[in-house]
Parts: C-alpha cells; structure tokens; sequence
C-alpha cells in the first residue's frame, strides 16, 4: 500500500505543497506546478487593481490541484474568517490556510487568533489548515477546534533560514498524531525540506525559496526529491547517532599479527 | 444623505468613485470590463452572489469590494 498523505479523509501522492507567490511570471507558476508534482498550493485573496485587467492566477493552476487560499492580511480571527468566507465564494473550494499576522516585522503568526478562527470555519465545514508559531497547547486547541492539520513555522517566512525550532516541531511530531503536521515558511534548500521529513513531519509548504529561486522549476523537482527521499528515511528509521565510533569492517582477521 | 447632480458617491475597493443614481453592482463590473468568472464581490461587507450583480443597488456612501485570487505562500 501506498505511503500516501491524508487531509480530512483525502489523500495525496505529494507531501509538497507549493506557495504561488512572488514568481517572477504566472507561466512560471503553472510550469513548477506541474514539474513539482504538488498536489495543494497555496493563493491569496486582494483587491483588483481597477486600472488593469489581470488574469486570475486560478487560470494557471491545472484542475487536479487543490486551490487552498491563505488569510493574508487578516489580523485577527474576525478577518481571517471575512477572508475565508469571501475565498469560499470564489468557488474554488473550502481549503483554507489561516494566516493571522498583526506584525509587519518578523510575520509572526498570532496563535491565539488562529484558533479562534479554525473553531469558527471548521464548524462551518471549511477544510482548515492553520498556520503557528510550534506550540504544543495551541496545537491541541487547533485538534480539538477542528482542524484538518497544523503548519508550525521552521523559521520566519521568506527567511530562507530553514529548521530553526527543531525541537518545538519534534514536540507535535511526537504528540500530534489525529492531523498532519506540515512544516510552513523558512524552508529556504531541499536539505531542510529533507530535515522535516526525517524527523517525521507529514509534509511541508515551501514558497519563497522556490518562487525566488534562480530556476524555479529545477528547484521544485529538487524539493520534490528531497521531500520524498526524507520521508523514505523517517519510515526505513535511520540509524542513531553515536559519541563513538564504529567500525564499518570487520574488527578480526587483519593482515597483520 | 443628499447625492450631487444625481449622482452617488460609492466606494470601490476604497476609492470614492462617483456613480449615476441607480447604479447596481453588475453596472460596476460591467463598466469596469471585469471578467466576473474571476472575483468575489462584497457591498456593504455582505457577499454578494453572482447571479445578483444586476439586483444589487448602490446607495449614496456604500462600499464594494471587488476581490480576487492572486499568487500567495
């Protein structure tokens, strides 16, 4: 059977979700899309810019995969859950990724509001995905709110800095077991996406790295290869570190006395 | 609230545009050139569902959002 990656009862091949900001083109979206082999990517919800006729960056997503509009600029639950409501009505779904961000600094997300939030589009049937600084109490509270997984940060977004919570994320790896935990935000090389895997993360989001990347589409393969051979390992259950060595050869039969 | 030469002051997506009396939210997307397969519309901080552009009247003060989906991590 099949490792394959469970979301609200669905499953999926990938453990990579793909963020669509920043790309230097929309083409380039749907090239990396489709060459990364991600099945969930992320939008944002902003005003139409009145002056110019845009294309929808919706028409650049291919139709198998899931279209999860993020909160960005909600600052609190109340317009996190406005934001919801109105990415709902766009007709694309109800997979939600909760960003609440009230600091233009480090983007730290808000965990007390981002409960608040999953309790009140979870109950109205929205698939949540909310994204926290690693904290074991709130990812309790988000299991019991309903939601559908958990994305602790590994570092602060677009900081590229990778894995800098380790052991905050080993904690829910350890003792979040009803919901994934996807690893979101300073993912900045496939080394670090490999890193989240091993340790027994289900997935991870990664965007800036990929978007701002001088080959987008070859970095994309790259962390589709990583997030894959890091689950492999987690699963084989690589070998333990030691203070000593050990010898790889034989200790007996050397060709001397 | 009295409207100027029969004209009504509305807000979209928080500029204050001036429109004839009896304009509906299908006339802003209309007159706009909006693809509409692409936004959400929101007047008054209600959604507002697409068959109901053209049902939809504005009044002197009232606020459109007019949303749509763009690249996002």
């Amino acid at each position: 059977m099949e490792d394959q990656l469970i979301i609200n009862g669905k499953s999926f091949n990938s453990r990579l979700l793909v963020g669509t900001g920043k790309f230097s083109s929309k083409q380039l979206v749907r090239e990396t899309i489709e060459k990364s082999g991600t099945q969930i990517v992320t939008v944002a919800l902003r005003r139409i810019d009145l002056e110019k006729n845009e294309d929808n960056i919706v028409s650049y997503i291919p139709d198998d995969v899931i279209i999860m509009a993020n909160t960005s600029g909600a600052r609190n639950a109340e317009e996190a859950v406005r934001i919801a409501r109105l990415a709902k009505a766009g007709g694309y779904g109800n997979w939600i990724k909760i960003e609440v961000i009230d600091d233009s600094k480090y983007l730290l997300p808000d965990n007390r509001e981002t409960v608040k939030a999953t309790e009140i589009l979870a109950a109205e049937g929205f698939t949540v995905l909310p994204y926290i600084s690693p904290d074991f109490y709130t990812a309790k509270d988000l299991v019991n709110a309903g939601a559908a997984a958990v994305m602790p940060l590994g570092s602060l977004i677009g900081s590229n800095k990778g894995i800098k919570v380790k052991a905050l994320i080993e904690v829910l790896v350890n003792e979040i077991n009803d919901i994934p935990i996807i690893v979101d935000a300073g993912i900045g090389r496939p080394s670090h996406a490999a890193e989240c895997m091993e340790m027994g993360a289900d997935a991870v989001l990664v965007n800036t790295a990929i978007a701002t990347a001088q080959q987008p589409v070859l970095i994309a393969q790259a962390f589709s290869e990583a997030v894959s051979a890091g689950r492999k390992a987690c699963l084989a259950g690589y070998a333990k570190e030691s203070e000593n060595a050990k010898a790889s050869s034989p200790l007996t039969g050397f060709l001397y006395d | 609230m009295e409207s100027k030469n029969n004209k009504i002051e509305v807000s979209i997506n928080g500029r204050k545009k001036m429109l004839p009396q009896k304009s509906t939210v299908g006339d802003i997307i209309k007159n706009l050139n909006i693809n509409r397969d692409n936004i959400v519309v929101e007047h008054n901080k209600t959604i507002v569902k697409k068959d109901s552009f053209g049902r939809v009247f504005l009044n002197e003060n009232d606020s459109v959002e007019i949303i749509s989906f763009v690249g996002g991590g």
